[in-house]
């Protein structure tokens, strides 16, 4: 059949429509790629975002560049994906043979890339206004969308557009030109900038003109949509007149039917080849293999070599690390971003260079050892990225004079190596070249993105990451035969997942490990204490108890005096005098109401009540001791009252500890042991029995000594606390309580997951603490443990040491009294009371 | 297969091997050498972490243990200084002692005088509101008198609560303040004893405190009252000299990397980075905590100024009052006066030696006597701010009453 005898008029509409289909159908996968990618990136910013701020986030402008990022790298590929990719299957040469005129091919791929452009476009702008708006920020806030007080930056969104069909247009264009996919990739950096630096360049002169800042800007938009604009007509022109000519090219010949024609001249064209290759001299396998990737792909190592080595040299004597201990942004920018992006294209050249036109059929079907065949691929390009970190470390050697220059050099290494491993991981699970191009640096942004969470969200080793690309290196050896026997798959995408998902694994294994060996409650303390809890619940109006009630008047004034006085002299004069009088008034008011327990619950500086209790109790001992050594018969009546003063604080101890205990609140009972160890104070006082009467020092010596009691309110107290989840026991949110508290705020997830635990590792311990004896040197680590795992152990424990009270000072961390040193004085006590029995 | 043992290896191939292996074996020798860099620095890491744990595993002896003092186990002396403490921590006298040494808002009133003459500490301008407050307090204030009479060298204090030592120093202190308008010679000598002994107690809890403010205070207002004579004012002189000037050279020493090590290996020991990092992050983090040492010398020069200008002043004042005394007609400060100072060497050398600019406005070049009758002199120093105001202000005019030969 000839293909001037085709009539395609008639038969127009449905070659169309399914035309269109097809095409549309090869650019699914690029859109699928591009919008996975975009979105993905935006999600993992998020995430990443969430965990290592400890703000909330919020909006910021530069998220935008994201979303623009899917259009953008879509038309970059486009034009590849719709032209290189049927070059490279030799579809082309096969819809020619069909009843499809040039004109109709080259005009419904031009369709397709412009329509499905504006898809991704479309996409692309309402997920922008979505995201914008759920975070309380402004979509139009790019100052893209509309043109605000005529300045330049109201066109930046019709820039954007224009560039990316501007892309599109000349990635087909040069698709239609040029045989290898990768150089018509290549040549759209050079065409956009041969576009750009004209215009720049004449911006630059007009800016010399003084036009006025807005004037200028509407210049320079003007100029570069004009610009833009040319270009894009221009690749349109050029495209069509180069497709016509491709497409022409591969008409079937006219004088014999086209599919015998294309069989004689193929088999007469091998027939050639097989003939020339005979004469040719022998070599060993790896050496042709080496050879034909030179011939290959040797342009590109060169390209690569060349770029990175000039960038080195211009980046030479710059340190990663500045003097402040900051990474350098510049060296970032400048140096690592883009030889990391280089390496990773290097490494999809690996296997792509090969998979074009099948071209590694031609080992398989020669039964070559895929082990072979990997080294092969890898041994040049490894060589270079090992030669480049050379010439970093020799350009920048003694640039710091430590050995952060080796740190320096390896670090380089290793990104343009992890780089590469997932350049070429990416060429043998990615089938089409162009998307795996375009792909590669979103994978990297994200596998980067990856080893920052890796390491400080998951608290990671560093060198667990080098186990990652391990693996994805392995993967492409494992998967090589049937990559190379194109048995590409479902089972061969499952293989490749599997170790990829072992891959991204690996590094989360340190992390996973310390959350699950988290300590927490055993499931009978958990049980315990809910069975306590309910059995004893707190008692009612407790959790009020702390609110505002208003503090007797005199009490207020007592610790309030001070505080804004004015500062003039008179002020203080009557501030000091009211002073005076208020004590003398209050003291007596305060032996008689100490012995409350809602005196205490009423109080608002509970710390200031207990000093006012130890010093006053130390003044009536004093006075007592001072009557005791003094002949003088004047003091008799003072001493009388001093006596009983003393007595009546004394003799409340036992009553009040107890009704304190009974609240079932752990801030009461932690309170009962603060007077508890005061009572203590002054029972062990050789003269104590004698000061205080038997009739008080009894009582005391049987509460003191009560060990069992004591420990059962606190196990009551602790079950209501654990309960209430230390509501109420402590004044900030969550314990800081762990291994090493200092670490609970770093951010990681194992860290906050320990600090969630916290309070249920502080409740074992605790429990721990109280099964153990009193004094006992078990007692004596495991108060110590807990005071050290406590991010607010800097209060200090509360003790009686060698006669003298440490309270402290104040702080939120409950228990702090719990088998202390005075808990194994108490049994002095008891001793005593036997003798004296 | 006797053609493939003839297959030529090409010469290209060669090179590629060459470059290779060159390639490589120059990676591992970096590498080989890195290795050896990271563990060199980990182990000096490894040496400063337990020479850290090392310091702060070592408990600190308490005070009072340095010596073998049998006062140390007075039971009775420790009880007494219990008490003593537990009723310092009243928050009544928390609020009298801050009162009492606030510096109440200063109206200028040209009739008052300027701020510089009448120095405004409230226990200086409320004499009777003072006096009531120690004689209602007269027995406790007794009590630790008595139990720092009794404990003459290194009381043993029991204490870890230093504001409650330092509310007893600043409670004997008002004591012998109110001394001063009662004037009680004998109470007087005993609180500035107790003073005294406080002070030096106190400055082995904070080096930077300055021993000298509160005593030489209290000795110029005693001259100013004539509870002390210049022949007791030179005796205390010479006693400050011997107990302060060993610390005067070492009020606070920028810490080293080991007692820094502890609070970061805390913070950041656990991220898994290299040794080289780390030990660069850890010489960051000293130098910025050494940098507010370097800082400090400013302070700490200041400080160490004004103890030895306070020193200086009391040593001027009784030098001039004996030489008035010796020759009634001096209307100058004699040539010479300053060589002949008996100011040791050390608080000579910290003036001299000062760093501050303004040094130099407060030497003895800008002291001046003068006659301002034939019965009074005045004996004038120019004086930071700091010096004549405060807790422990001391006057930059005195008075010198010339008596007839």
């Amino acid at each position: 059949m000839s293909s001037q005898s085709i009539d395609s008029t008639s038969t127009r509409s449905p070659w169309m429509s399914s035309l269109l289909w097809k095409e549309f159908r090869q650019v699914v996968p690029l859109i699928t790629a591009v919008l996975i990618g975009g979105f993905g990136l935006v999600l993992l910013i998020l995430v990443l975002s969430a965990i290592t701020i400890k703000k909330p986030l919020s909006f910021d402008r530069g998220f935008w560049f994201l979303f623009l990022s899917m259009p953008m790298m879509y038309a970059t590929g486009v034009g590849a994906l719709l032209v290189g990719s049927e070059k490279e299957s030799r579809s082309l040469q096969w819809m020619r043979s069909l009843p499809i005129s040039s004109k109709q091919i080259a005009w419904n791929k031009l369709v397709v890339a412009i329509g499905t452009l504006a898809l991704i476009w479309f996409v692309a702008l309402t997920a922008w206004c979505v995201f914008a708006s759920a975070f309380g920020g402004d979509p139009m806030a790019i100052g893209s969308l509309v043109a605000k007080h005529s300045s330049g930056s109201g066109w930046l969104l019709a820039t954007y557009v224009l560039m990316s069909l501007f892309l599109s247009l000349a990635g087909l264009a040069f698709a239609w030109r040029f045989q290898s996919q990768f150089f018509g990739l290549a040549l759209l950096v050079p065409a956009a900038l041969a576009l750009w630096l004209p215009a720049y360049g004449l911006a630059n002169y007009l800016s010399t003109k003084s036009y006025g800042t807005e004037t200028q800007q509407f210049i320079d938009t003007v100029l570069y949509l004009l610009s833009l604009a040319i270009g894009c007509v221009g690749f349109l022109a050029y495209g069509w007149r180069v497709s016509q000519r491709e497409l022409k090219a591969l008409e079937p010949p006219v004088r014999t039917s086209g599919v015998t024609g294309l069989v004689r001249d193929a088999s007469a064209s091998e027939r050639r080849s097989s003939e020339a290759w005979m004469l040719w001299p022998r070599v060993s396998p790896i050496s042709g293999m080496l050879w034909q990737m030179v011939r290959q792909n040797g342009i590109w190592w060169i390209a690569y070599a060349a770029v990175g080595t000039a960038l080195l040299l211009l980046c030479s004597r710059s340190s990663l690390f500045l003097r402040n201990g900051n990474l350098s942004e510049d060296l970032i920018g400048f140096l690592y971003i883009p030889m990391a992006i280089l390496s990773g294209w290097l490494g999809v050249l690996a296997y792509h260079s090969d998979g074009i036109q099948q071209r590694v059929r031609f080992y398989a079907d020669r039964g070559v050892s895929p082990t072979l065949y990997w080294c092969t691929r890898h041994w040049m390009p490894v060589t270079l990225i090992l030669g480049l970190c050379l010439v970093r470390y020799i350009t920048n050697f003694g640039r710091s004079g430590t050995p952060l220059d080796l740190v320096d050099a390896f670090g380089f290494l290793a990104i343009l190596l992890a780089s590469y491993c997932i350049g070429q991981w990416i060429s043998q699970f990615v089938k089409s070249p162009t998307i795996a191009a375009i792909s590669a640096p979103m994978a990297l942004v994200a596998m980067f993105a990856y080893g920052l969470f890796a390491i400080v969200g998951m608290e990671s080793p560093w060198w667990l990451l080098m186990a990652t690309f391990a693996v994805l290196s392995i993967s492409t050896v494992w998967m090589m035969r049937p990559w190379m026997e194109r048995r590409i798959d479902w089972k061969y995408y499952l293989q490749h997942s599997g170790f990829l998902v072992v891959a991204l694994t690996i590094p989360l294994l340190p992390g996973l490990w310390k959350i699950s060996t988290t300590p927490g409650i055993s499931k009978e303390l958990r049980e315990t204490l809910n069975r306590l809890a309910t059995s004893n619940p707190l008692m009612q109006g407790n959790a009020s108890r702390r609110s505002l009630v208003k503090e007797p008047e005199s009490l207020g004034d007592f610790y309030g005096s001070y505080a804004g006085v004015g500062g003039t002299l008179e002020k203080i004069q009557a501030r000091l005098e009211s002073n005076e009088k208020f004590r003398a008034r209050y003291t007596q008011d305060f032996i008689d109401q100490i012995g409350s327990t809602n005196f205490w619950r009423s109080s608002l500086d509970v710390e200031s009540l207990l000093r006012t209790y130890i010093a006053e109790l130390a003044r009536l001992r004093s006075e007592i001791l001072i009557e005791r050594q003094s002949t003088s018969e004047s003091t008799d009546k003072q001493s009388q009252t001093a006596i009983l003063n003393y007595r009546k604080i004394l003799g409340g101890v036992p009553n009040l500890v107890r009704q304190l205990r009974a609240s079932h609140d752990l801030k009461d009972t932690d309170l009962s042991d603060r007077i508890e160890i005061i009572a203590l104070s002054h029972c062990l006082d050789p003269s104590a029995s004698e000061s205080m009467s038997q009739a008080v020092f009894e009582p005391l010596v049987e509460l003191l000594t009560d060990d069992r009691s004591r420990d059962e309110s606190r196990r009551i107290a602790l079950a209501n606390a654990w309960r209430e989840q230390f509501r109420g026991s402590l004044g900030v949110g969550p314990i800081y309580y762990s291994e090493n508290p200092h670490q609970v705020d770093s951010g990681s997830i194992p860290s906050g997951v320990q600090m969630l635990y916290g309070r249920d590792q502080f409740v074992a311990d605790l429990w721990r603490l109280l099964n153990v004896k009193p004094g006992s040197p078990e007692s004596i680590s495991q108060r110590e443990k807990i005071r050290t795992k406590s991010y607010y152990s800097h209060g200090g424990m509360n003790d009686l040491i060698d006669g003298t009270i440490h309270l402290g000072f104040p702080n939120n961390m409950p228990a702090t009294a719990w088998r202390g040193n005075w808990e194994h004085l108490t049994k002095q006590l008891r001793s005593e009371a036997k003798d004296h029995e | 297969m006797s053609n493939m043992n003839k297959i030529p290896f090409p010469s290209w191939l060669i090179g590629l091997l060459s470059t290779s292996i060159i390639a490589v074996l120059a990676v591992g020798v970096l590498a080989w050498q890195w290795i050896a860099w990271e563990r060199k620095i980990a182990e000096t890491e490894n040496q400063i972490r337990s020479a850290s744990d090392a310091l702060f595993q070592t408990p600190a002896g308490p005070l009072g243990e340095k010596t073998a003092n049998p006062q140390a186990t007075d039971t009775a002396l420790k009880s007494q200084w219990r008490d003593i403490l537990s009723q310092v921590q009243h928050p009544y006298f928390k609020n009298q002692i801050d009162l009492f040494f606030e510096e109440p808002y200063f109206s200028p009133d040209p009739q008052v005088g300027s701020p510089q003459d009448k120095p405004r500490v409230v226990w200086l301008m409320l004499p009777e509101s003072l006096g009531k407050f120690v004689l209602a307090n007269r027995t406790f204030l007794d009590s630790i008198h008595d139990a720092i009479a009794k404990s003459a060298e290194l009381a043993p204090f029991y204490t870890n609560d230093f504001r409650s030592f330092q509310a007893l120093c600043d409670l004997i202190f008002l004591d012998a303040a109110s001394c001063l308008d009662s004037h009680e010679q004998a109470r007087f000598d005993r609180a500035l004893e107790s003073v005294y002994q406080t002070q030096i107690i106190n400055k082995q809890f904070s080096r930077l405190d300055t021993v000298n403010s509160a005593i030489v205070c209290l000795l110029h207002r005693g001259l100013d009252e004539n509870l002390i004579s210049p022949t007791q004012a030179s005796r205390w002189l010479e006693r400050i000299y011997q107990d302060t000037k060993p610390d005067l050279g070492d009020a606070m020493v920028a810490p080293d990397k080991v007692s820094l090590f502890r609070s970061y290996d805390e913070r950041w020991g656990h991220w898994q980075s290299l040794p080289s990092l780390r030990m660069a992050m850890f010489d960051r983090y000293f130098q910025e905590t050494a940098a507010q040492y370097l800082t400090l010398p400013t302070v700490l020069d200041r400080i160490k100024f004004q103890d030895s200008l306070r020193y200086y002043t009391l040593a001027v004042r009784v030098a001039m009052q004996n030489a008035v005394a010796q020759n009634p007609g001096l209307s100058r400060l004699p040539d010479g006066f300053d060589e002949r100072l008996q100011i040791p060497s050390d608080f000579r050398q910290a003036m001299a030696d000062s760093r501050l600019d303004d040094r130099s406005v407060y030497s003895i070049d800008r002291t001046t006597y003068e006659l301002k009758s034939a019965t009074e002199g005045q004996l004038s120093f120019v004086l930071p701010g700091e010096l004549t105001s405060g807790r422990h202000p001391i006057g930059s005019r005195y008075p010198m009453a010339i008596k007839a030969p």
